[in-house]
């Protein structure tokens, strides 16, 4: 079985490594490497012959589109398709590609674990075969499926982002340093991290186009990014994957 | 600083007694009811009974504490001290109305602290004379186990006093945050939506609460939302939403969810009454 992994560190060497784990031929693109390869053509080959193309581009609404529709044209007509639902609905992700019954959104927060638990969502186009097929995909990576019901970040991506988002807004305010906010919510509430440390390991980038996915989708206040966190995606400050987030990284780290 | 005062007998007052008398401070433990402040001292005698059986406090230490920690049911003889900690029910009227006898009681080098987590600082200390010597040392409850205390700087707090209470913080073995008075401050504003979300989410029908609470510990929370709050009280959780929701004059982000108001009123606050969002069995 073929594997096409295409979208954002670090979620592509994330997911990528369990696909190869899990014994399967896998391929990954990068987003810039793989519209690159698109308009070379040799992508094209490559994942012709794919039995499952995973997306994961969610640095806007408009990027993931685009990615996806270049996904579906290159992978063949019975492929599953997988999209990653955070920075729009499975549905709405469904709604741009041919053959819309094949897409399954799943959803995941880094760092994944070997034995980790992934979220399914069916969008209102998806077959029943096809959200079959992604859950005996999910046990074979050794990710237990939980179904939820279709949205934008789904469950998780959804409550970790806004926690991301008030912990911005917090630091905007200059309510406490960066370190300090992280370090009271690991020993005040005891999160697995701090919200910003969380920020800078899924990307910016990421955060914040699930946030925009959220606030488009209820068009509702509480999930307005914070413009701190806009300012620091358009500065290309996006967290580790850049060396640069609410904290620095340096290179080789 | 080797004196310090603790106003109020309740969960937090005493912990934060125990923990001071632990290190080494002479404390005096300051209540209204006789009563409270006797349970007070019990609880804490146990505490640190079942810290030396388990080999975390020293005999020597804990002998040291019990013979430090002093009780009394009157202000004029809790404020001669280097530090007062107000731990006092969380009604502004009743912490201000506190600190302004206590500000004719005590020495003026004496530092006063609250333990509120939701008034603000500077409010609390215009009660006074010292907004100088004035600042939140907001701590976690329990406090005999929480590392994590909020020190919150009012517009006034000086240098000096800043540093005795980080001194302070760190002779507990604890870890201080620094933090500006503003609402619910870091901890309780931050993790808003960690509940918020939680309840939309199920007032969706995204999934139910076990299932929330499944994938968020999956990620590494030790608890999920509606077990974390079953363990703190819907009626308390809701309280806090509440107040969050007050002092940022309805910012929508923090609006309570109806399925809190709809626990509370039915009674289904959570552990201690058996039933919440999940069933307790004796």
């Amino acid at each position: 079985m073929k594997v096409v992994v295409a979208g954002e560190r670090p979620f592509v060497e994330g997911i990528g490594r369990l696909c190869t784990q899990a014994g399967y031929d896998v391929v990954l693109y990068l987003v810039e490497d793989f519209n690159t390869a698109v308009q070379s053509g040799w992508a094209m080959a490559d994942a012709a012959n794919a039995d499952i193309a995973i997306e994961l581009h969610n640095e806007s609404a408009a990027a993931k589109e685009e990615l996806l529709v270049s996904l579906a044209a290159s992978i063949p007509r019975d492929a599953l398709l997988l999209t990653s639902a955070l920075a729009t609905s499975t549905t709405q992700a469904a709604a741009w590609v041919p053959r819309p019954e094949r897409v399954v959104g799943f959803g995941v927060v880094p760092p994944l674990q070997q034995q980790g638990m992934v979220e399914l969502a069916a969008g209102l186009q998806t077959s029943d075969e096809s959200l079959q097929q992604a859950i005996s995909f999910a046990r074979h990576l050794h990710q237990k499926p939980v179904i939820v019901t279709d949205g934008p970040g789904l469950v998780r991506a959804r409550v970790v982002c806004c926690l991301i988002n008030e912990a911005a807004s917090a630091l905007m305010e200059g309510v406490a340093s960066a370190a300090d906010i992280d370090k009271a919510m690991k020993l005040g509430a005891n999160y697995p991290f701090g919200p910003l440390e969380w920020g800078d390991y899924i990307g910016l980038d990421t955060v914040l186009g699930t946030l925009t996915g959220l606030f488009n989708e209820w068009g509702e206040d509480r999930y307005r990014p914070s413009p701190l966190l806009r300012r620091m995606v358009a500065a290309r400050k996006l967290g580790r994957k850049t060396g640069e987030g609410f904290y620095n990284y340096p290179k080789g780290d | 600083m080797d004196k310090i005062a603790v106003i109020g007998a309740g969960t937090m007052g005493a912990g934060i007694a125990q923990v001071s008398a632990l290190a080494g401070y002479q404390v005096v433990l300051y209540d209204i009811s006789e009563d409270v402040l006797h349970k007070a001292l019990t609880g804490i005698q146990v505490s640190i009974d079942q810290g030396v059986a388990r080999g975390k406090i020293a005999a020597e230490a804990a002998k040291t504490a019990k013979v430090a920690l002093t009780l009394t049911t009157s202000l004029a003889e809790a404020a001669p001290v280097d530090l007062v900690i107000e731990a006092a029910p969380e009604t502004i009227d009743l912490k201000r109305q506190i600190f302004d006898e206590l500000e004719s009681l005590a020495p003026a080098h004496t530092i006063f602290a609250s333990n509120t987590s939701s008034l603000s600082i500077n409010v609390l200390a215009s009660a006074t004379q010292r907004q100088d010597r004035f600042l939140g040392l907001h701590f976690f409850n329990p406090a005999q186990v929480m590392k994590l205390v909020e020190v919150i700087r009012g517009d006034f707090t000086s240098e000096t006093t800043l540093a005795a209470a980080l001194a302070y913080v760190a002779r507990l073995g604890k870890t201080a945050v620094l933090c500006k008075d503003t609402p619910a401050f870091i901890v309780n504003r931050v993790a808003r939506p960690f509940y918020g979300e939680a309840f939309r989410l199920l007032g969706e029908n995204a999934a139910d609460h076990t299932t929330i609470d499944k994938l968020l510990k999956s990620l590494g929370f030790r608890m999920g939302p509606f077990e974390l709050i079953d363990l703190i009280g819907c009626d308390v959780n809701f309280a806090v939403t509440q107040s969050v929701y007050e002092v940022t004059f309805h910012d929508p982000k923090y609006r309570p969810h109806p399925i809190q108001q709809r626990m509370v009123e039915s009674g289904r606050l959570g552990r201690k009454t058996g039933h919440g969002f999940y069933e307790y069995k004796e």
